[in-house]
């Protein structure tokens, strides 16, 4: 009898201590795609939503989208003060996209706003952060979406295509902001979103990175200049790389391999960094080819985007360590990798001595193909 | 309380006696030597049956001499008695024969099958099956003669098991015609036929066949036991037998194998089962059964083994797809919409706006909707049947959803239910009730609830046992013979034994090659 009393009551438990059992139908939710934090004129923040609306979408229209608005002195009540106007629950599950006011991130900072979505049990911690070009993140959502009427989703879209097509920027999801803001050595940078103006509509597009000093957005870096800091982060997997020649006209090359090998050096209190890049690409675009192409000129080639590159990483590398942005190359974390306790040295002043870093690019560029039919 | 008890026993009682009434009613009479006394005997044991025929025929050789004979009319052929008694009788010269009893018995009669009885009962049974009785004046005994011929239905294919490779026979309602269905596949003298009477009032003849060198001697003592434990007033089916010897148990899953084709009853029987034939019906029960046979088809032995493995799998899919499509939609979507891809899930939030019913009370509604359709379908008459199947469509299908009564993708998930749950008839009755339980459970408990369900209905199957034999097989007990024809069938070839569990007698094949 005993033992019986207990396997049902040890069968009843399973039910209490699960946390996934209430019912929730569909219509009792509004799903929210993305969202955009700013802050209203007395100091709270503006949660901007943008949800599927549910009324509008049909066969012929295709899905539609409306904007919900709210208020609050925390994230929380601003998400809570949203049922105000939305009747219905507000759903994260499906949500894509955070947009970040820079004003917010500069001033306030991530880990203040970041808090309530790394706890609610909704949101998905693979959603894609980004800071907002312009002055009013929602403003963002209002844009237009090409073949995407859903304009969260057509900047996830974009993110995610970001890393093997153009290079402009890179892909962040929020579990990694938290690794980053809790890594040693390493510093975050967020892909930023402004809208673009083509006739009469509005897009977004990607324009480059912010890149943050611990939790606060220090600045800007453009699109041009995140490509080259990209190879230093060893997050290259594709995309093209416009080379300009000496005589003005342009070689294009389509990476179709990139390891990029961080090492060090650590001599008399001097710290050296070595970038070994190995690249393999194709040659997809030449403006002004007169030469005919062959071994020699391959050679050549290779050798002029080697020293292209170089000059390119090394001036960018430059950049940063002259605008006083920290560590954004994770150098320190390749010390705290390998020598943990080198690092504990380094550590203290860490964010002062990356700027005096050197560092040497050492690019090895093979053509695999010239895609040249005669 | 009390007066159920007292009920009871009051019914108990009232049984008994109606038993003991019943059995001595023939016991107790006894045949005389007097013949006018016989018949008038018989005449009241079948008073009030006016189908009693009782004919006198005189010895053309001595008119002193004659006989009466007894029969059923309807249950005789005509043509055996006019030629093969009467005129035997009447032209046979039995003057000065000393003993005319055992002289009409061994010379005169010209009938394949005959024997002396003075059993009362015996005798009864005889004309009520369709046998002639000849009674001689003096003697205290009579003939019994077989004359039973009567019309029944010609050997065709069955309608429920139709297939499209294979023997097209199936069994008919007569239990002669069906026993020699059997044994015309056997040209040895290894299939056994024991028959018995079951049923009080019908006395309804059973037969149970077994291939003596193969049957498992546990599983047919079983049989013979539940059987003779039987006592019921009548069989007029073979499913009387099934529902009373089968394991007392709540399960919803079958523990007899049931077909109307004779050459699944011989594969059933050359793996060591017992076949229980029915007269009066074309279905034949076997036993034990497996819970694979359920997706097994008799065509997967007549097609490549390949193609039969395929079709296999998909039946047991469809088992598990009949079972749990309703439910996994309503945990995914009323409890874990985080799992449906974004997409997806917008259009099915985009379909359920507007929709009057929660999805659970929907769902319900669909189910019992679809189930009304199906049970109406099959009672109707084929040209009927297609009016409402058309009906059913336009009704349910688009005119709901564009009334906006449903939600689209509830008439999808309703409709891949019902389609898959056709794959798999032989558990038909099973699969709608653990579809409904699993369901409840969902609706309660999410996901917790559907896999709650699921576990209830796998350690059902897994805990059955069909007389004595587990219905499927544990791990620790596989042998690799035993599994080639499970959900996969192999070749002909590779199937050198017979399943372990089944029988003793293992070798089923020597070397082909």
């Amino acid at each position: 009898m005993k033992k019986r009393l207990l396997v049902l009551l040890l069968s009843i438990f399973p039910f209490f201590l699960t946390g996934c059992w209430s019912y929730l139908g569909v219509d009792e939710i509004t799903i929210v795609t993305g969202l955009a934090i700013d802050k209203d004129e007395n100091e709270n923040y503006k949660l901007t939503f943008e949800v599927i609306d549910l009324t509008k979408s049909n066969k012929e229209t295709g899905i539609a989208v409306s904007q919900v608005t709210s208020n609050g002195e925390t994230i929380l009540e601003a998400v809570r003060d949203a049922r105000r106007t939305s009747s219905s629950k507000l759903y994260f599950s499906h949500t894509q996209i955070i947009i970040v006011n820079s004003e917010i991130a500069q001033n306030e900072g991530l880990n203040a706003i970041m808090n309530f979505f790394i706890r609610d049990e909704n949101v998905r911690e693979t959603i894609k952060v980004v800071i907002s070009g312009e002055e009013n993140a929602a403003s963002l959502l209002n844009a237009k979406g090409i073949t995407n009427s859903i304009i969260s989703y057509k900047m996830l879209e974009i993110i995610e295509d970001v890393e093997d097509s153009n290079l402009y920027s890179t892909e962040v999801q929020l579990y990694e902001i938290i690794n980053i803001l809790n890594g040693e050595g390493m510093e975050l940078i967020l892909p930023v979103f402004k809208k673009v103006q083509v006739e009469e509509n509005e897009y977004v597009s990607l324009s480059g990175t912010a890149a943050f000093n611990k939790d606060k957005m220090h600045s800007f870096l453009t699109a041009e200049e995140t490509k080259y800091l990209l190879f230093a982060l060893d997050k290259v997997e594709g995309g093209v790389l416009n080379v300009n020649m000496e005589d003005e006209s342009n070689l294009v090359i389509e990476i179709y391999k990139n390891k990029t090998k961080i090492d060090y050096e650590y001599k008399n209190d001097m710290l050296k960094f070595f970038l070994d890049i190995n690249m393999q690409c194709l040659v997809r675009e030449i403006t002004n080819q007169k030469q005919k192409i062959d071994g020699e000129w391959i050679q050549q080639t290779e050798k002029l985007i080697e020293q292209f590159l170089k000059n390119e990483i090394e001036k960018s590398i430059k950049k940063i360590q002259e605008e006083g942005i920290y560590d954004i190359l994770r150098f320190g974390n390749k010390i705290y990798k390998t020598e943990p306790k080198l690092w504990e040295n380094l550590k203290k002043d860490w964010d002062k001595k990356f700027s005096t870093i050197e560092v040497e690019v050492n690019p090895k560029v093979i053509i695999k193909n010239t895609s040249f039919t005669k | 309380m009390l007066l159920g008890i007292f009920n009871k026993n009051k019914f108990n009682k009232k049984l008994e006696n109606s038993i003991k009434e019943f059995n001595n009613d023939l016991s107790k009479y006894k045949l005389s030597k007097k013949i006018d006394e016989n018949l008038k005997l018989l005449k009241s044991i079948f008073k009030n049956n006016e189908n009693l025929k009782i004919r006198k025929i005189v010895n053309s050789s001595n008119p002193k001499i004659f006989c009466y004979i007894v029969f059923m009319n309807g249950m005789i052929d005509p043509k055996i008695i006019n030629d093969n008694i009467i005129k035997s009788f009447s032209t046979e010269n039995l003057k000065g024969k000393k003993n005319i009893f055992d002289t009409v018995l061994t010379e005169t009669m010209q009938v394949n099958e005959l024997k002396k009885s003075e059993d009362v009962r015996q005798i009864v049974e005889a004309i009520a099956s369709g046998d002639t009785v000849l009674l001689l004046d003096k003697e205290k005994k009579v003939i019994i003669l077989n004359t039973r011929g009567y019309d029944y239905r010609s050997i065709s294919e069955p309608e429920s098991e139709k297939i499209l490779a294979g023997p097209r026979e199936g069994f008919t309602e007569s239990l002669i015609v069906n026993i020699s269905l059997l044994q015309r596949k056997f040209r040895t003298p290894q299939l056994k036929t024991k028959y018995m009477g079951i049923g009080k009032t019908t006395n309804t003849n059973v037969c149970v066949c077994y291939i003596e060198s193969v049957v498992n001697k546990d599983v047919l003592n079983e049989v013979f036991r539940r059987l003779k434990k039987i006592d019921i007033d009548a069989v007029l089916d073979s499913n009387y037998l099934l529902e009373l010897i089968d394991d007392k148990n709540y399960s919803p899953f079958a523990r007899v194998h049931t077909s109307e084709r004779p050459d699944v009853i011989v594969g059933k029987l050359l793996e060591g089962r017992v076949a229980i034939l029915v007269d009066g019906t074309p279905v034949v029960l076997t036993v034990p059964l497996l819970f694979i046979e359920n997706f097994q088809s008799p065509e997967d032995y007549y097609l490549r083994a390949d193609y039969s493995s395929i079709a296999r799998i998909i039946r047991i899919i469809g088992f598990f797809l009949t079972i749990c499509t309703p439910a996994f939609y309503v945990a995914v979507e009323s409890f874990h919409q985080e799992m449906i891809p974004t997409a997806l899930f917008i259009n099915m939030a985009i379909e359920r706006e507007g929709a009057p019913l929660p999805t659970s009370l929907e769902i319900i509604v669909m189910l019992i909707i679809f189930e009304l359709l199906k049970e109406t379908g099959i009672r109707m008459p084929t040209k009927v049947g297609d009016a409402l199947s058309i009906v059913g469509a336009l009704v349910i299908g688009q005119a709901a959803v564009e009334a906006e009564l449903v939600a689209a993708p509830m008439l999808i998930v309703v409709g891949i239910t019902g389609i898959s749950s056709l794959l798999v008839p032989k558990l038909n009755s099973s699969v709608i009730i653990y579809r409904f339980l699993i369901l409840t459970f969902t609706i309660f408990l999410g996901f917790l609830g559907f896999i709650l369900g699921l576990s209830i209905m796998i350690i059902n199957i897994l805990n059955q046992k069909s007389f004595g034999v587990s219905q499927v097989e544990r791990m620790e007990s596989w042998n690799p013979q035993d599994i080639k024809d499970q959900i996969i069938r192999r070749g002909w070839r590779n199937m050198v034994k017979r399943p372990g569990y089944l029988t003793n007698n293992e070798i089923r094949q020597g070397k082909n090659r």
